[in-house]
């Protein structure tokens, strides 16, 4: 692997020779990795409160679909339009189509990715290999400045002709892609799949821009900007994590973003990609004859969001791992075979998207491939959790708020893990495909481990952002509250989906089969609320420990790498002196004079 | 329409509800409340005894166990099975369950147990960096029984993507030319299930994908309606006319989705009526399980299996009279030609 390598002259001498900028160059339009970093948290905390109103709207119709939401549409402004009179307050099944895929699209695209790869990634990426910036900073500023197109367009769409999209995250043709192509932008296959879903691609294309800047500008700043002694193999978990991410994403991403181009010219321009030669009859009116293959879309679709399932993932594996060391003040057990089971995640990742398709029109044979590919990538996942365990086994456990939360991301991974294995058996997969089992698996592992990985991460590291600790009495109990009531709103869609409960239902108590677990909808609603409620704990924390936080020393949790040899918070380029690294970032415990070693130490 | 698409009127009354009406004495009101009151009681606890938190997580996870066997028990689980082949799935299923708990506990169990293990002497853990032959183990086993699980699927994977020669290799659509016992075509459109059966007195079509985009006028149509007879292997041609829908049969275990512009074959088995003996009808309902817009949660239809073939046949035969007499009685009042398929009623 790669020596000690000396940071090139001429970045160096550009970021420290930096005159000062003023207010908007030093806050706005920063080039600071630092503060790009932090405008994305603030953005992805925002988005975060929209994204969960959003969730809560669809489960209170799905426990409660013949109750009125009248009372809400005084709350909510624009609400009321969606409220058709006849429905007797309620909202219109249409409406409710919409609030599904807003609430996944503002989840994944602007709260979890931007939270993981754009807040920790820039704040971190360069403090913890020691360099002063990123490798390109002005490429790192455009990138979050290409997010705000996709904020604006998405949350624009809420308020257009035919309001936000409604046609799944996964935005399926010919459903998603019809257009009546008269100019009107309306669509004949659904009321909230015209101009909406316009908006929905090119925000996507936006987003899928901004982050391709970000992951050229990680994989760069890995490879290059290293401090002197930053080995590969020496670099903390959460760096490799991030690294191995950016490269997911630089692979994986071109094949959303020419998706989406494809499907912004079948809906604007009339192209075919996704349209059968046969065409598409909505009633009386047709699309005319096409050429092509919603199953295409299925494919470019997946062949990104798989990869992008662990986009969402890794990073959070990584910071919670650095942040378990730290806690069991004992070393990360099994360094290696974490990387390599990262790697492997990354590595086979790209060979499993058909794994969503198994009931969908692909040929069975290259099914079968799938199921073998699908199921090997349980086992890097399986490796981890073991080294996780083992890390503990025998620590000296403290239990702060970051631990909790990285516990709590441990226990639950498990259960999203192990039900991906029930759907890496096919015919199985076939059975719950489509039902609430999905909907309970995405969020296993993407709320309660991915965000209490993020739990974790912001709590740990808001000394170093902001130079003041958050809460630690609030943090708990907000861990405590989320914990148990994330696993009662989520825990019982899986016993929903071996019952065979469909997922993007707006009444289940239509059918005959499903109308026993109405209750179970019902206490999941509650559930919910409560969940939501419990959020409030932590943004009242967070904006009220940027302020009144108790202030932070430079290494507040006793910490090795090198992020904490700064200041807190460090200022404009990062280190008084260009650290030397001489060891790995997991040298906890032991017999020596205390119980850690920065890796900077020479003793 | 034969089926009424939902027990519910399709747009309610316009009366408006007066909220919500929670009852909390009802257990599913109630259940989240004790348990936020158990969460912050542990948070209080663990001002002074900081190992308490290793309860929170031992309670949720013997929850989920206790839940789960507890849901398995009464029942709020899969649906009644309706063939061999569900049950290949179900058997699946249950193996797959009985290796994941065992992970399930042993990982819950480890974790809760470090949480209340002694801390080490003076506080320093020993500085273990890991050790080769405990990845090797945690590698190969977990490693192996992936694999068995991977093989062990395979069989049911072929059978319901209807390899009939019982090899391992599931057939590709274009090589499921099998007419089997019964053909129907099932097409799908926003929103209803359109079923189209041969016409009972002709002969078996030879090539069911040629059949299947060839209607003719004496085949009898059905909405929302799946017939067949017990021990019926019928071959089904899923179609759509405009979005993707995914045929859904719980009973059967059976899913899959319709593209636009392809035939899909499929297979099913049918291996139980639901008719009993008494002439009721258990209900066998389908569903869409493939968004395909506002309707999609109305795109509620059923399978009947008649106990035996002649039912089945009498059935059919029935409901092509009907037919008949309707396209006639149509003709003669308005002097139009018959009714497009499938909007009968
Ligand atoms: C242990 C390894 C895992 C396996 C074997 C696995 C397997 C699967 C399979 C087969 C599906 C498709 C189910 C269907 O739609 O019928 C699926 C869906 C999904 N998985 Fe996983 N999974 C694993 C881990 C993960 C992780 C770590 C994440 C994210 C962090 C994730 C996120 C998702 C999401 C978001 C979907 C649903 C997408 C959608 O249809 O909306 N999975 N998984
Ligand atoms: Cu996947
Ligand atoms: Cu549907």
């Amino acid at each position: 692997m790669s020596q000690t390598r000396p940071i090139p002259h001429d970045v160096t001498a550009h970021v420290a020779g930096h005159q000062q900028p003023g207010f908007i160059g030093r806050y706005i339009f920063s080039t600071d990795h630092k503060v790009i970093g932090i405008q994305y948290l603030f953005s992805a905390v925002l988005f975060l409160l929209v994204g969960g109103g959003l969730a809560l709207l669809v489960r209170l119709q799905v426990g409660y679909p013949d109750e009125s939401i009248g009372i809400l549409t005084r709350l909510i402004p624009g609400l009321a339009r969606h409220i058709p009179p006849e429905w007797g307050g309620r909202m219109s099944p249409e409406f409710y189509t919409m609030l599904f895929t807003m609430h996944a699209t503002v989840m994944i695209f602007l709260v979890i990715i931007p939270w993981l790869t754009g807040a920790f990634g820039n704040f971190l990426i360069p403090l913890m290999i020691g360099a002063k910036d990123m490798a390109f900073p002005i490429l790192n500023m455009l990138s979050y400045w290409f997010m705000w197109p996709a904020f604006g367009l998405l949350m624009a769409s809420f308020f257009v002709d035919g309001g936000a999209s409604g046609v799944g995250w996964t935005a399926y043709p010919t459903l998603s892609s019809a257009d009546l192509a008269d100019g009107s932008f309306a669509s004949p296959a659904a009321r909230h799949a015209g101009l909406g879903q316009t908006l929905w691609l090119l925000a996507v294309f936006f987003s899928g821009v901004s982050s391709m800047m970000g992951s050229v500008n990680y994989i760069t700043t890995v490879l290059h900007l290293r401090a002197p002694g930053m080995t590969l193999l020496r670099m903390p978990l959460t760096v490799w994590s991030l690294f191995i991410t950016a490269i997911l994403q630089a692979v994986a991403l071109p094949s959303l973003t020419v998706a989406a181009i494809m499907q912004l010219t079948d809906k604007v321009f009339g192209t075919v990609f996704f349209l059968p030669p046969g065409g598409a009859q909505f009633g009386a009116w047709s699309t005319g004859a096409g050429g092509g293959q919603p199953l295409l879309w299925q494919h470019l679709f997946w062949f990104y969001s798989h990869p992008a399932v662990y986009i969402m993932l890794l990073p959070a594996m990584g910071m919670v791992s650095d942040i378990l060391a730290v806690f069991s003040r004992k070393p990360l057990f099994g360094y290696r075979p974490m990387v390599y089971s990262m790697s492997a995640i990354g590595g086979l990742g790209f060979i499993v998207w058909g794994h969503h398709m198994f009931q969908s029109g692909m040929d069975p044979r290259i099914g079968a491939g799938f199921i073998i590919a699908t199921i090997l990538i349980a086992l890097p996942s399986a490796v981890k959790t073991f080294n996780w365990l083992a890390t503990l086994w025998g620590a000296n456990i403290q239990f702060t708020t970051p631990m909790l939360n990285a516990m709590g991301f441990i226990s639950m991974f498990v259960i999203g893990g192990l039900s991906g294995i029930f759907m890496a058996v096919a015919p199985v997969d076939v059975n719950v495909h489509d039902t609430y089992f999905i909907v309970a698996h995405i969020h296993y592992v993407l709320f309660l481990s991915t965000l209490f990985g993020l739990f974790a991460a912001t709590q740990f590291w808001f000394p170093k952002m902001f130079g003041r600790c958050m809460s630690e009495p609030l943090g708990k109990l907000h861990f405590a509250l989320t914990f148990i009531l994330a696993n009662c709103t989520f825990y019982p869609m899986h016993i929903l989906g071996i019952g065979g409960h469909p997922r993007r239902y707006f009444d289940p108590t239509l059918y005959e089969f499903l109308q026993p677990f109405q209750p179970l909808n019902r206490f999941m609603t509650v559930s919910a609320i409560l969940l939501g409620l419990a959020q409030l704990i932590f943004l009242a924390n967070f904006f009220f420990s940027l302020f009144f936080g108790k202030k932070a020393s430079a290494n507040p949790w006793d910490s090795n790498t090198l992020e904490w040899q700064a200041p807190s918070p460090p200022p404009h380029g990062n280190f008084e002196t260009t650290p030397v690294v001489v060891r790995g970032p997991y040298e906890y415990g032991g017999e020596g004079a205390t119980d850690h070693l920065p890796q900077t130490a020479t003793a | 329409m034969l089926l009424d698409p939902g027990t519910k009127p399709a747009v309610s009354q316009a009366t408006e509800t007066t909220g919500f009406a929670f009852n909390w004495a009802a257990p599913e009101h109630a259940l989240p409340l004790v348990l936020t009151a158990v969460a912050f009681l542990v948070w209080l606890v663990a001002f002074k005894f900081r190992k308490v938190w290793a309860a929170l997580f031992g309670i949720n996870a013997a929850i989920v166990a206790a839940y789960t066997t507890w849901s398995a028990r009464n029942n709020y689980w899969m649906p009644e099975i309706a063939s061999e082949l569900a049950a290949e799935v179900d058997s699946l299923f249950n193996l797959v369950l009985f290796l994941v708990t065992i992970f399930f506990v042993a990982t819950q169990a480890v974790l809760v147990y470090t949480m209340v293990q002694k801390a080490p002497e003076g506080g320093r853990a020993k500085s273990v960096h890991g050790h080769h032959i405990l990845e090797l183990v945690w590698t190969v086993i977990p490693g192996a029984l992936l694999v068995y699980v991977a093989l062990a699927q395979l069989p049911t994977w072929a059978k319901m993507k209807g390899q009939t020669a019982g090899t391992l290799v599931p057939v590709g659509y274009d090589a499921a030319t099998d007419a089997a016992d019964l053909l129907v075509t099932v097409t799908g459109k926003q929103w209803e299930w359109r079923m189209r059966y041969a016409d009972p007195s002709g002969s078996k079509p030879a090539n069911p994908l040629l059949w299947a985009s060839t209607p003719a006028a004496t085949d009898v149509h059905m909405v929302n309606e799946l017939h067949a007879w017990q021990g019926a292997k019928v071959r089904m041609m899923l179609r759509t006319t405009d979005v993707i829908h995914s045929f859904f049969l719980p009973h059967f275990r059976f899913k899959q989705d319709m593209l636009p512009g392809k035939t899909i074959p499929a297979l099913l088995y049918t291996d139980k009526s639901n008719i009993n003996a008494d002439g009721t009808e258990r209900l066998w309902e389908i569903a869409c399980a493939e968004l395909c817009g506002g309707n999609h949660y109305r795109m509620r239809g059923k399978v009947v299996i008649h106990p035996d073939r002649a039912s089945f046949n009498q059935w059919l035969n029935d409901q092509k009279s009907r037919q008949s007499a309707r396209k006639e009685s149509l003709a003669a009042a308005n002097n139009t030609p018959a009714i497009p398929a499938g909007n009968e009623e």
